[in-house]
C-alpha cells in the first residue's frame, strides 16, 4: 500500500494549518463585519489562491499548492468527508415538528416560494442557454433544471441569525419564515437529487427511474421508519456507553452509511448525509448537546476548510462575467421575493407586513446554493464562471436580506408596553386612596378606549383583593383581562402618594393600569414581566417623578 | 380558592401485583380530598370478583360502606371509561405497566387509553417497589393557558392538602432555528446569551404567574427552565429528584391512526413514566 512519504506529509500538515488559519481569521472579520464567516471563509481562500497570493507570489504558491499531487489529494479527501458532514448538520437542522405547527401556511408559501423561482429560472436558463451558458445543447435541459434548483434553496443558517439579530425568532413571522425555509430546503434537495440521477445515468449502474424512486423511497422511509428506529437506538446507547460518544460515533456512522448509499446508486454522497442528518436531528432522543458537538468540531474544522478550498480552487477575477452575474442576481431576486410574496400575502392571507417579512426572509440564499454549485462544478455541468456568479448571488441575497427584513420589523414586533403608551395615557392624580385613584384611572380608560367603565373598575378590584398590585419604590400596577382585542395602559402619577399595601410599605406614587384581553395570558405576562424589568431599578422611578409634564414623562419612559 | 380539588375519585382495579399499593393510594386521596370513591372493574365473573374484592378490602380494614364497586363485562379501557363518565368522576386512577413494548405503544395499552380519552383528570400510578408513600414532591410542567392556570391551581391545593415539601414548575424552552444561527462559524456566544437571557425572562414571568394565581403561601415553590424540547430534561428533572408525581395538563383525544403519527410533547414521559403521572382536564 502507498503511503504519503515524509515530504508530503509535512506539505499536508503545511497546507492545512495555512488553509485553517486564514480560513479562520477571514472569518472572523467577516463575522466582526455582521457578514455569515463563509464569505470571509471563501475570500480567504481567493486570496490564497491563484487569483491573489498565486499571481503576486506564483513561486510560493507552487512550492505549497502544487509541488505535491499526493498530499492534495489527501487534503481533497479531507474536504470531502467536510462537505459530507457539513450536509449532515445542515439535515439535523430542520426541525420536521415545526413545520408540522406552521403547517398550512407553511406549505403553502414554500410551494410558490420554490416552484416560481424554479420555473421562471427553468425558463429563463433554457431560453438563454445558448447566448450565456455553451452552444452546445446537450445539457440544456439538466443545466436548465440545476438552475431553477439553485435559485430556490434558500440559507437555513443566515435566515436563523438576522431572525435572531432582529429579535424575531420567537415571532409567529419568525416561525413561518424558518419553517418555510426548512420545506423549501427540502424541496430544493429532492429536486436536485433527481437532477443528479439524470446527469448520473450513464455512469451508475442503474437506469434513470430506478434511481429516482430509489432516492424518494430512501427519503420516505428515512424520515418515518428510520426516525422512529434511530430514536429506539440511541437510548440503548445511552444506557451502555455514558457521556455523548457513543451517540456521536452512532449518528456519524449512520451519516456515512447514507452517503454511501447514495453515492453508490448514483446520486451524490451528500445527499444521503443531508437526508440522514434529518433523521437524526429529529429523532427525540437525539439531545442538543450530542447535535452541538458534531456542530463544533465540524464548523470549526471542516467546514472552514472547505470553503476556503472553494476560493482555492477557483479564480474568482478571471472568470467574473457581468452578464451572466446580473441575469443571475435578476432572476434569484425578482422569482424568490415575489413567489414568497405571492403565497403569503395573496394565498396564506398573512397581514402585509408578515408576508412582507417572509418574502425578504426566505430571499437569502447560502451555503446550499454553493454545495450546488461545487457539484454542478464536479460534474462539469456548470463552468467556473457560472460559479463564480452563484457565489456572489449568495454574498448579495444574504447581506440584503437583513436590511430588507430590518425595514418591516417595526411592524410585526410583538406588542411592548413602550408601544402602549401615548401622553393622552399619561396623567396625574390628587386622589387621596387606592379606591379613588383606581377609579379615576377607569373612568379615563373607558372614556378613551370606550370600554364599560364599571366592568373595568370591578376586575381591576377583584384582582386587588387577590393580593395588592403594589410593588417596590412607589410602583404599583393594577391590572385586570376584560373583553377587548388590543391591550392598554395607564400611567397616573401622585405628587403625595397612595397607600397602596405594597411590599415595602411606600406609598405608590407611579401607578400603571394594565389591561390586556382575555384568555391571552403570554400578553399579559410578557407586558408585566417588561414593566417590573424596566422599572426594577428605584433611582429610575425618582427620576420620573421629578417631570411635572406628561409629554415629557411619556418621552422619558419610552428612551429607559 | 377550590377547598377539595376532585370531588369523586374513580380506580380503575384489576388483580395484579401492585393492586394493594394502587388501592391503599385511592383510599389515602379519599381521605385527603374528603370525597367519593367508586372502584371500577371490567369483569366477566362478577360475582365472584366482588367477594375477592371484598376479603381484599377487609384485609386492609377498610369500610365497605364508604366505597361503590362497579362492574361490568367488556373491554377494559371502555368499561372504564364509560362507568367513569356516567358516574361522573372527576378524578380517575389507574396503575401503569412497567414497560411496554412497541408493538403495544402503537396498539394503546389500557392505561394509555385512559390517559388520552378520559373526560376527566387522570392519575397513573407507577409500579412501585415500596410500600404506600405520601406525594410529598410535585413537579408540575407550567404553561400559561388557562388550561394550565387551572391545572396549577388544583395541583398547588392537592399538594397543600397534602403537606407537600417542595412544588416545582418546571418549563421547557426551545426557540427553533436558535442552533441554526451558529451554524456557518461555529461561534456559540450569541445564541448562548440568547439562551440565557430567554430563561432569566421566563422565571421572571412564571413568577409573575404565580403571583397572579395567588399560589405559593404555603408549600415553598421552586422555579426551573429548561432549554430543550420534546420533554427529555424534564423526565430527567423528575427521576433526579425523586418526585412523587408529575403533572401536567392535557386535553383528551381521540385515538386514531392519524393523531399516532404526531408526536405528542410528553411522548417521553408516557413510554417511560418517571414518575406517578396526574394529567388534569377540566
Amino acid at each position: 500500500m502507498e503511503t504519503l512519504n515524509h515530504h508530503e506529509v509535512i506539505v499536508l500538515l503545511l497546507q492545512l494549518s495555512v488553509l485553517l488559519i486564514f480560513a479562520r481569521i477571514f472569518g472572523e472579520i467577516s463575522r466582526m463585519l455582521k457578514q455569515p464567516a463563509i464569505i470571509g471563509e471563501i475570500l480567504a481562500g481567493v486570496v490564497l489562491g491563484p487569483s491573489v497570493f498565486g499571481k503576486l507570489f506564483p513561486d510560493i504558491f507552487s512550492l505549497v499548492f502544487k509541488s505535491s499531487q499526493n498530499s492534495f489529494f489527501a487534503l481533497d479527501g479531507i474536504s470531502s468527508i467536510g462537505i459530507i458532514l457539513l450536509l449532515f448538520v445542515a439535515g439535523m437542522e430542520l426541525e420536521l415538528s415545526l413545520i408540522v405547527k406552521n403547517g398550512k401556511a407553511t406549505s403553502i408559501i414554500s410551494f410558490f416560494g420554490v416552484l416560481f423561482p424554479f420555473f421562471i429560472g427553468f425558463a429563463g436558463a433554457w431560453y438563454f442557454y445558448d447566448t450565456l451558458i455553451s452552444q452546445d445543447m446537450s445539457h440544456r435541459l439538466t443545466f436548465s433544471l440545476f438552475f431553477g434548483t439553485a435559485i430556490s434553496i434558500p440559507a437555513l443558517s443566515i435566515i436563523a441569525k438576522i431572525l435572531l439579530d432582529l429579535n424575531l425568532l420567537k415571532s409567529k413571522a419568525g416561525s413561518i419564515i424558518l419553517s418555510v425555509a426548512m420545506v423549501d430546503d427540502l424541496i430544493g434537495w429532492i429536486l436536485f437529487s433527481v437532477i443528479l440521477s439524470m446527469m448520473a445515468g450513464a455512469a451508475s449502474v442503474f437506469d434513470l427511474p430506478t434511481i429516482v424512486i430509489t432516492v424518494l423511497a430512501f427519503i420516505a422511509l428515512m424520515l418515518t421508519l428510520g426516525r422512529a428506529i434511530i430514536d429506539k437506538i440511541i437510548p440503548i446507547i445511552k444506557k451502555y456507553i455514558s457521556g455523548s460518544s457513543g451517540v456521536v460515533a452512532f449518528s456519524i456512522m449512520l451519516c456515512l452509511l447514507g452517503s454511501l448509499f447514495t453515492q453508490y446508486i448514483g446520486v451524490h454522497s451528500i445527499f444521503g448525509a443531508f437526508i440522514i442528518g434529518i433523521a437524526v436531528g429529529n429523532a427525540e432522543h437525539f439531545t442538543h448537546e450530542s447535535k452541538e458537538i458534531i456542530h463544533q468540531f465540524t464548523t470549526s474544522f471542516f467546514a472552514p476548510l472547505f470553503f476556503v478550498m472553494i476560493g482555492l480552487k477557483i479564480d474568482f477575477i478571471e472568470n467574473f462575467n457581468i452578464v451572466l452575474v446580473l441575469f443571475v442576481m435578476i432572476f434569484s431576486f425578482l422569482t424568490k421575493i415575489m413567489g414568497a410574496w405571492f403565497g403569503s400575502f395573496y394565498v396564506a392571507k398573512l397581514p402585509k407586513y408578515e408576508a412582507l417579512a417572509v418574502s425578504f426572509g426566505v430571499n437569502a440564499r447560502g451555503i446550499m446554493a454553493i454545495f450546488l454549485g461545487i457539484i454542478g462544478l464536479e460534474t462539469g455541468l456548470i463552468n467556473q464562471e457560472m460559479f463564480v456568479a452563484l457565489v456572489l448571488m449568495m454574498v448579495v441575497t444574504s447581506f440584503t436580506s437583513g436590511s430588507l427584513l430590518s425595514s418591516v420589523v417595526k411592524k410585526i414586533r410583538s406588542l411592548s408596553f413602550k408601544d402602549l403608551l401615548s401622553p393622552q395615557a399619561v396623567f396625574f392624580s390628587n386622589a387621596g386612596t387606592k379606591e379613588d385613584l383606581i377609579k379615576e384611572m377607569c373612568a379615563k380608560a373607558a372614556a378613551m378606549y370606550n370600554i364599560g367603565e364599571k366592568d373595568l373598575y370591578y376586575s381591576v378590584m377583584q384582582r386587588e383583593s387577590l393580593i395588592s398590585t403594589g410593588l417596590q419604590n412607589h410602583l404599583a400596577v393594577p391590572h385586570a383581562k376584560m373583553n377587548i382585542t388590543s391591550p392598554l395602559a395607564l400611567i397616573a402619577i401622585s405628587k403625595t402618594g397612595v397607600e397602596f399595601d405594597s411590599l415595602d410599605q411606600l406609598p405608590a406614587k407611579l401607578i400603571i393600569l394594565l389591561v390586556t384581553p382575555m384568555g391571552d395570558n403570554n400578553l399579559q405576562l410578557n407586558l408585566l414581566a417588561e414593566i417590573a424589568k424596566l422599572f426594577g431599578d428605584s433611582s429610575k422611578i425618582s427620576e420620573l417623578l421629578k417631570i411635572d409634564n406628561n409629554e415629557q414623562l411619556t418621552i422619558k419612559i419610552k428612551n429607559i | 380558592m377550590i377547598n377539595t380539588p376532585f370531588n369523586k375519585i374513580g380506580l380503575a382495579l384489576t388483580f395484579s401485583p401492585s393492586m394493594k399499593y394502587n388501592l391503599k393510594t385511592a383510599l389515602h386521596l379519599k381521605e385527603l380530598f374528603n370525597s367519593e370513591l367508586c372502584i371500577i372493574h371490567s369483569s366477566q365473573n362478577i360475582k365472584e370478583d366482588k367477594k375477592r374484592f371484598e376479603s381484599i378490602l377487609n384485609e386492609l380494614n377498610v369500610d365497605l360502606s364508604s366505597i361503590k364497586l362497579l362492574s361490568k363485562p367488556g373491554d377494559p379501557a371502555k368499561v372504564i371509561l364509560e362507568i367513569a363518565e356516567k358516574e361522573k368522576i372527576d378524578l380517575l386512577i389507574a396503575g401503569a405497566l412497567e414497560k411496554e413494548n412497541l408493538l403495544k405503544q402503537y396498539i394503546g395499552s389500557v392505561s394509555r387509553k385512559l390517559m388520552n380519552e378520559a373526560k376527566c383528570s387522570v392519575l397513573i400510578l407507577r409500579k412501585s417497589e415500596f410500600d404506600y408513600q405520601n406525594f410529598k414532591k410535585f413537579c408540575v410542567v407550567v404553561n400559561y393557558t388557562s388550561e394550565y392556570e387551572n391545572a396549577l391551581v388544583t395541583a398547588y391545593r392537592f399538594a397543600e392538602l397534602e403537606k407537600a415539601k417542595i412544588f416545582s414548575l418546571i418549563r421547557d424552552l426551545w426557540i427553533p432555528g436558535l442552533s441554526l444561527t451558529n451554524f456557518d462559524d461555529g461561534s456559540i456566544n450569541s445564541a448562548e446569551s440568547a439562551k440565557k437571557e430567554l430563561i432569566n425572562d421566563e422565571t421572571d414571568k412564571i413568577k409573575i404567574f404565580i403571583k397572579e394565581l395567588n399560589i405559593g403561601n404555603s408549600v415553598p415553590i421552586r422555579i426551573e427552565c429548561f432549554y430543550e424540547k420534546n420533554s427529555i430534561n424534564l423526565s430527567s428533572y423528575v427521576k433526579q429528584h425523586n418526585a412523587d408525581v408529575l403533572v401536567i395538563s392535557k386535553q383528551t383525544k381521540k385515538s386514531s391512526i392519524f393523531n399516532r403519527l404526531i408526536v405528542d410533547e410528553f411522548k417521553n414521559i408516557y413510554d417511560d413514566l418517571p414518575s406517578n403521572l396526574l394529567i388534569i382536564r377540566k
